[in-house]
């Protein structure tokens, strides 16, 4: 039988997700991520092992036992933190930096974006991604439905 | 830096319940997200027994040391946590986001060296996301705050580059008087004959007058050409200072510098940051300087001649200045877009011509061009929207000034038939200083605005020629003219970004005029290992000597000199071949050259081409093969006999037979000299005395290849598959 038809169940300890195949009690430590994180997060979910090797690739949770799949759940929303932008309370463009203050669903946060062409992507013209110089991310699940004084103030600093 | 972040008084009394009497805080950090990773304050405390982690009012975990058999980090997605690692399994500690890495990764270094007894060391330097000032995002780690910068600070910097020349800038003050006067003695001459000279008919006051003015005409002339010719040289000659200190300092720069940067950026920083200094300085600046001078000297003028007229002269001032402003800030925007768009292009371009290969392979022309289209159209867009805004601007601003003239002459023209307290003369005198006048205001503010971004400008060369550059002579340093060759590290951990260690604590000693193979999967750090030889990086812990020496105290270019280098992807310069070999060995002799290339095999391929040594090899060596540009690097450090040699996959693009050949060069070279071959083609390094073998930034064997067949490991594993590729293609494996 190959590695993708293997009935397997994911396991939570501590802060760890282990993963042990039906009919073995030997139980291996795996990493859950999303392949491609920023152009379609919540599309297929990898599962890595040991030596960084993938053991195989979901083309969604659906697959999983619901015990499973509330782990995986888990676990990647531990590791995938990026804010939803609720409301742009402001933004300030000084010479190439774009300073944001926003709410999120995460809470108030302030930072800065330069060269957005390559750190604000857009989806659809609709779904923003915005990269801040640290590293980290944020996200316009839709430009559309945000209330007119945050597109205004977005669009400013665009 | 410091790992003593302020914690808040709750915290810290629920944590003084918890502490024994002899216990105290020694380190703590802020971390910016909550238990649940919400934005919120949390507190990384450690004290000599114990690590904690406190919320703004409470204790969340505390764990003794001896509970935990390893600290590390965890990198997630725009975030990361610190994880304890227990019998009972994994715990995260704290998260906290990428605003935080590199502290965190210090505390992480730290935890563990509390938790073995031994005394944290903490690194000096500490480039804060952050500014401390104002707590605003930096542009880039270490940079200063564009939001602090004092913008007089910059002027500051800006005249000490003119300092050398200041006479010619007092020239140029004096010319500058010498123009404002000389242009505004005409209308006041225009008064004259008008109200006297013309009336009266006197003839031999009109020569006067007007031999005045022609020499007024002239002086403006001289003093024009004078003037504007120092503001040109002075403007040029600071920016070749610049451009020639910015060229010195990126070669300074340290590696982690250009890692950071697109070249592009660079280049840009250099040659577009610096014109348009250039261009301020001489036009916008002279501009200035002539306009504000002017602009008070007209107003007393105008008081003079007619105080209440001059009040009304003054009413479309604010309108000029107002509408100036207003018409900026709706520029700028567009302005900035135009920047954007026309940077998209030019990589777009970039791409094009530095990628055809690529894209005629994948016959991606099509679709190159709609790409290039849809943004050049955009920037047609903007530019276009530009221009008519600008066009407006002016001609509104030419029709409030004619309309401030028509009520100057209305009210003027009252006031001479009235009283007679205005002569004709005097009117006319009025609208001309008072086109003199609208004419520099309604540019005030964009010269200003233009001051600032030539400014904006200065700040990045500024913070490029303030950005930390290698120390060539550091007082202190070791002078080593002929080193030996031995190599040691000594626990040696190195990150190029802070919190993602590429080499995780390795030691080795090297003798003097020992062959050493390094070998390992691609990216466990191999070459990182050579940059570090080479200080091309600094380590974050541990210690490098070469010779007893610590590398960080030898002479910098010293400790380079001796050191020849075969890179991994050699860099030749748009040279000839002489040239390219001789690089670094500028007085070989020709004898000597042709030695070195015989060594490394590449003699009969250069006399094969056209040109021979005078062969030109195209830009980064383009037109050579991948082999060809490896012989020549080979040639480059056989001629420059080093006693330290690195060999990095220096023979990974030539067919075996070649490599057989240069292999049996190499192994006359090596004689007496230390070297460090890597190689993924492990027979390269059969004439290796001892290989090293990495294994995720570790040493995960060290021995002879007999040594390490026989222990059968990682080693004889990657030997026995080779042996197994080879067979199937063929190749001859061993001799
Ligand atoms: N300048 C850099 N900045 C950040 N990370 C880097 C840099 N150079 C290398 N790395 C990373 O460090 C790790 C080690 O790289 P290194 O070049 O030392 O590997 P290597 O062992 O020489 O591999 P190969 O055999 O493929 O040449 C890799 O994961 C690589 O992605
Ligand atoms: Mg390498």
């Amino acid at each position: 039988m190959s590695e993708e038809q293997k009935k397997f169940k994911l396991i939570r300890k501590l802060d760890r997700v282990f993963l042990r195949y039906d009919g073995s009690d030997e139980e291996q430590p795996v990493r859950l991520v999303w392949p491609r994180p920023i152009s379609a997060r919540g599309k297929e979910v990898s599962i890595i092992g040991e030596g960084k090797k993938e053991i195989l690739m979901l083309d969604s949770l659906d697959r999983l036992d619901s015990e499973s799949r509330a782990v995986a759940k888990e676990e990647l929303e531990r590791r995938y933190l990026v804010a939803r932008i609720t409301r742009v309370i402001g933004t300030q463009v000084d010479f190439g930096n774009r300073y944001w203050h926003v709410d999120t669903d995460r809470g108030e946060r302030k930072f800065l974006i330069k060269e957005p062409s390559k750190n604000m992507i857009w989806f659809n013209d609709d779904r923003i991604i915005l990269r801040d110089t640290l590293g980290n991310h944020h996200e316009i699940e839709s430009y559309s439905s945000l209330d007119a004084r945050s597109r205004a103030e977005a669009e400013r600093a665009m | 830096m410091k790992l003593n972040d302020i914690l808040p008084k709750q915290a810290q009394a629920s944590l003084g319940k918890e502490l024994e009497q002899d216990e105290s805080v020694l380190y703590s950090l802020r971390s910016d997200l909550s238990e649940d990773r919400q934005y919120g304050d949390t507190y990384l405390v450690a004290t000599a027994r114990r690590v904690a982690v406190l919320s703004e009012d409470s204790v969340i975990t505390v764990m003794p040391f001896s509970e935990i058999t390893e600290i590390k980090v965890e990198e997630l997605f725009s975030s990361s946590c610190l994880v304890a690692v227990t019998e009972k399994g994994e715990k995260c500690l704290i998260y906290y986001s990428k605003s935080f890495v590199p502290e965190f990764a210090v505390f992480s270094r730290v935890l563990n060296d509390l938790r073995e007894n031994r005394k944290p060391e903490l690194p000096d330097e500490h480039e804060a996301g952050h500014c401390p000032k104002c707590g605003s995002q930096l542009p880039e780690r270490g940079a200063s705050c564009p939001r602090c910068i004092y913008r007089f600070k910059t002027l500051g910097r800006l005249l000490k580059l003119v300092r050398p020349y200041r006479f010619k800038v007092i020239l140029l003050v004096m010319m500058t008087g010498v123009t404002v006067s000389s242009e505004l003695v005409p209308p006041y001459i225009t008064k004259e004959l008008i109200d006297h000279v013309l009336p009266h008919g006197y003839k031999h006051q009109l020569f006067f007058w007007i031999a005045l003015m022609a020499g007024c005409f002239t002086v403006f002339l001289g003093s024009r050409l004078i003037g504007s010719s120092l503001m040109a040289w002075l403007g040029a000659r600071i920016v070749s200072d610049l451009r020639a200190k910015l060229h010195r300092a990126l070669q300074q720069l340290t590696m982690s510098y250009h890692d950071r940067r697109e070249s592009g950026q660079i280049i840009s920083r250099v040659m577009h940051d610096t014109a348009e200094l250039q261009h301020f300085l001489i036009d916008g600046m002279s501009y200035f300087l002539v306009e504000c001078v002017q602009i008070v000297a007209i107003s007393a003028i105008l008081i003079c001649l007619d105080a209440k007229l001059a009040l009304l002269v003054f009413v479309p001032i604010p309108f000029l200045v107002g509408g100036g402003a207003w018409f900026w800030k709706k520029l700028i925007p567009l302005f900035h877009k135009q920047g954007t768009r026309m940077g998209a292009l030019h990589s777009i371009l970039g791409e094009s011509i530095k990628g055809v290969k690529t894209i005629k392979a994948f016959s991606r022309e099509k679709s190159r061009e709609s790409e290039f289209d849809g943004i050049n159209e955009q920037l047609f867009g903007i530019r276009y929207g530009l221009e008519r805004t600008f066009v407006g601007f002016s001609e509104i601003m030419f029709w409030i000034m004619r309309m401030g003239l028509a009520a100057v002459w209305f009210l003027g023209g009252i006031k001479v038939f009235d009283s007679g307290e205005l002569t004709v003369g005097t009117l006319v005198a009025f609208a001309g200083y008072m086109w003199l006048l609208y004419g520099p205001l309604q540019w005030f503010t964009a010269i200003l605005n233009w001051m600032t971004h030539a400014f904006a400008g200065a700040e990045r060369i500024f913070a490029v020629l303030d950005s930390r550059q290698e120390i060539y002579d550091a007082p202190d340093a070791i002078s080593v003219p002929e080193m030996k060759g031995a190599i040691s590290f000594d626990d040696v951990h190195f990150s190029y970004e802070r919190g993602k260690e590429v080499v995780k604590g390795i030691s080795f000693d090297i003798k003097q005029g020992e062959m050493i193979g390094l070998v390992g999967k691609s990216g466990v750090g191999k070459s990182t290992i050579i940059n570090l030889i080479c200080r091309f990086y600094d380590i974050d812990s541990g210690s490098i000597m070469l010779d007893g020496h610590p590398i960080n105290r030898i002479k910098l270019e010293q400790l380079r000199r001796q050191i020849g280098m075969v890179m991994q992807d050699p860099f030749l310069f748009n040279a000839s071949i002489l040239e390219n070999i001789g690089y670094g060995t500028e007085d070989a002799a020709f004898a000597d050259v042709v030695r070195a290339a015989k060594a490394a095999n590449a003699h009969d391929f250069i006399l094969d081409k056209e040109n021979g040594y005078d062969t030109i090899v195209g830009e980064r060596g383009v037109k050579l093969s991948g082999g060809e540009k490896q012989r020549l690097s080979i040639a480059r450090a056989i001629l420059h006999n080093p006693p330290i040699l690195i060999l990095d996959e220096a023979t990974s693009s030539v067919d075996t037979e070649t490599e057989k050949e240069i292999q049996q060069a190499i192994s006359r070279l090596i004689e007496g000299r230390t070297t460090i071959g890597i190689a993924h083609r492990l027979s390269t390094l059969r004439n290796a005395h001892r290989l090293i073998v990495i294994d995720d930034g570790k040493i995960a064997e060290i021995g002879s290849h007999a040594e390490l067949i026989e222990k059968n490991g990682i080693y004889a594993k990657l030997v026995s598959l080779q042996s197994e590729l080879s067979k199937v293609r063929g190749d001859i494996w061993q001799e």
